[in-house]
């Protein structure tokens, strides 16, 4: 019933008057619509309109640091500046910050563990089971798989060879994924029990157990690489979340491409929630869930 | 059960909800293109009670006017005719059912955001794709689930066995409901609707709306978006008890037909899209509960 209130209030005088000194730095439903349309074909990631706070305060730091004084002069770079590329990596940087945490979006790790996994498994005839994790920074995501994967294989994880691949661009990063030491910070969407599970605290420290670790390796791999993404093969997930957004459009194609060259018939690709692959493959089936969408590779 | 033990014992309920009168006269109103503000500014004032209620939620956060709106006619200019008309819909038909404490198993409020999500996506698909005219798109969608309040109040266990079911053996629930009752919700809102004398579309959506294509061939478009309005607001995540649902859009014969002179479809920026829909409408249903203390009902 709501769909058109937007506009009404926009007519209607009495509505709503924004006032006060910080009026000249509010973001309007107008260029928030403006801007996310652009975020969204630049990066195919979606800003729903309940997120605008997000955006706007995101953008906020981005016009501090660039010294602009107005959301539309902001605008206007993004969208006319022949340098405006910088600009993007930049603003994504800032929607992205502290994004990477254990347990992620807890409606896909709901998904993945509670429906994608118990199938994948039920269909193997060979029992061998491997994961990519795609732009996997310090290695939250690929440690919370082989955690999810532990959970639902149980003690039966003695006969199942499982691979779960962590790769990123950054040596620095993987270094930190490879040691396997969190604070707490990044165990925040975890749920506790499996904290308890498969951590050993010490002090503020919380290290990974070697049950997960051993399920877990990684690669120093540019995903635009063909050479090296073709060595990937025979993968039955690959999450690659949030990470697409710092490619251009040919970039994401080619990358969501090797994600379906890697993936074995009957094998489910995971991006951002909000990210979309409109206009950039139409090879992956896409399957809804409550609150999560997902792409799978037909058998 | 047999469905004849269900249609027999539904036959001599005596008190059936009954869908309230200015509702009514409201479901019909929202169907003429040519209704005028008068009208409806009338229509709402002619019951006080229900009058006040739409003035508490016109003046709260949700709308954002900086100034207090004290009449009726006033807000029927402001936020425009359709607009107060199907608030008030959604406000009767709210009291009309109100949350029933203790009974874990059947959320009314639950049920009404997944009901009034489904509304408000059924009319944003007809302003996005529809050919016009279905004006009672929203309605179709608040009434549609209708059925299930009907199983919750005269065949509880029945439908504790239903959910059960559904939720073990991950089959739909009218699969479910075929097992225990012989019928479905579909079926029992179908009927109550007529029995309130709705217009036919809107009988059309309750009867139709898990199987599109069955609908009388006048109806079939507007119960193909209510069809598709309950699968999106679904996957939002509305809905409830933890339905077991997973679907995708191309594999719905409904959606394929909705869509073929449309070319390709964004899905998932509708999807994204359908969901701010949704979350408006959702904080809508938190608003009007909250504007209609239960003991305020008159």
């Amino acid at each position: 019933m709501l769909s058109r209130l937007h506009d009404k209030e926009k007519k209607a005088p009495e509505a709503r008057t924004l006032g006060g000194p910080s009026q000249r730095l509010q973001l309007s439903d107008e260029l928030f619509i403006q801007l996310r349309d652009l975020i969204y074909e630049r990066s195919g990631i979606f800003f729903n309109i309940s997120k605008k706070y997000l955006l706007e305060s995101r953008v906020k730091n981005r016009l501090k640091a660039l010294g602009l004084e107005k959301f539309e002069d902001y605008y206007y770079l993004l969208k006319y500046s022949p340098d405006s590329g910088k600009e993007f990596r930049a603003l994504f940087d800032e929607i992205t910050i502290n994004e990477t945490s254990f347990y992620r979006n807890p409606p896909q790790m709901e998904v993945f563990q509670g429906y994608l996994l118990p199938e994948v498994l039920k269909a193997k005839k060979i029992k061998s089971l491997k994961l990519w994790s795609a732009g996997c920074s310090t290695g939250e995501e690929p440690y919370t798989l082989a955690i999810l994967i532990l959970e639902v294989l149980g003690p039966r994880i003695s006969q199942w060879f499982v691979d779960v691949l962590g790769v990123d661009i950054s040596q620095a990063a993987l270094e930190k994924a490879i040691k396997g030491e969190y604070g707490e910070y990044t165990l925040r969407n975890m749920p506790p029990e499996l904290i308890r599970k498969y951590f050993v605290k010490e002090g503020p420290i919380y290290k990974i157990k070697d049950e997960v670790k051993k399920l877990v390796r990684f690669e120093a791999i540019n995903l635009l690489d063909r050479n090296q993404t073709s060595k990937i093969r025979g993968m039955d997930f690959v999450f690659c979340r949030n990470v697409l957004i710092y490619f251009d459009v040919e970039a994401r194609k080619r990358v969501v491409a090797s994600f379906y060259d890697s993936l074995n018939p009957g094998g489910y690709l995971f991006i951002g929630h909000s990210e979309s692959l409109h206009g950039i493959s139409r090879a992956f089936k896409l399957i809804h869930f409550p609150k999560v969408i997902v792409y799978k590779k037909e058998g | 059960m047999k469905a004849e033990e269900v249609w027999a014992k539904l036959e001599k309920v005596e008190d059936l909800p009954t869908l309230p009168q200015v509702a009514s006269r409201v479901v019909r109103m929202a169907v003429d293109p040519n209704v005028s503000l008068r009208q409806v500014g009338y229509i709402v004032e002619s019951d006080p009670a229900l009058a006040f209620k739409v003035l508490k939620v016109v003046n709260s956060a949700f709308y954002g006017f900086s100034r207090k709106i004290g009449s009726v006619p006033l807000a029927v200019n402001l936020l425009g005719p359709r607009e107060v008309l199907l608030l008030t819909l959604s406000v009767s038909v709210f009291s009309a059912f109100p949350p029933v404490p203790g009974k874990p198993t059947f959320d009314r409020e639950a049920f009404w955001r997944h009901s009034i999500g489904c509304g408000a996506v059924a009319r944003a698909l007809e302003e996005r794709f529809g050919k016009g005219g279905y004006e009672e798109l929203f309605s179709g969608g608040l009434l549609h689930d209708i059925g299930k309040i009907l199983l919750d109040q005269y065949f509880h266990l029945e439908l504790l066995e239903v959910l059960d079911i559904s939720r073990r053996e991950r089959v739909p629930m009218e699969e479910a409901e075929l097992r225990v009752l012989g019928t479905t919700h579909e079926e029992i809102g179908g009927w109550l609707a007529e029995r309130w004398q709705l217009p036919e579309g809107l009988v059309a959506c309750v009867r139709y709306h898990h199987r599109p294509s069955e609908a009388p061939s006048e109806y079939r478009e507007e119960v193909t978006i209510v069809h598709i309005a309950d699968l999106l607001a679904k996957a939002s995540g509305t809905g409830f008890g933890r339905n077991e649902l997973r679907f995708s859009l191309m594999d719905d014969a409904a959606w394929r037909r909705f869509i073929e002179d449309l070319g390709e479809v964004d899905i998932e920026r509708l999807t994204f899209e359908m969901e701010d829909e949704i979350k408006r409408a959702e904080a809508f249903v938190e608003l009007s509960m909250e504007g209609i203390p239960r003991e305020e009902s008159c």
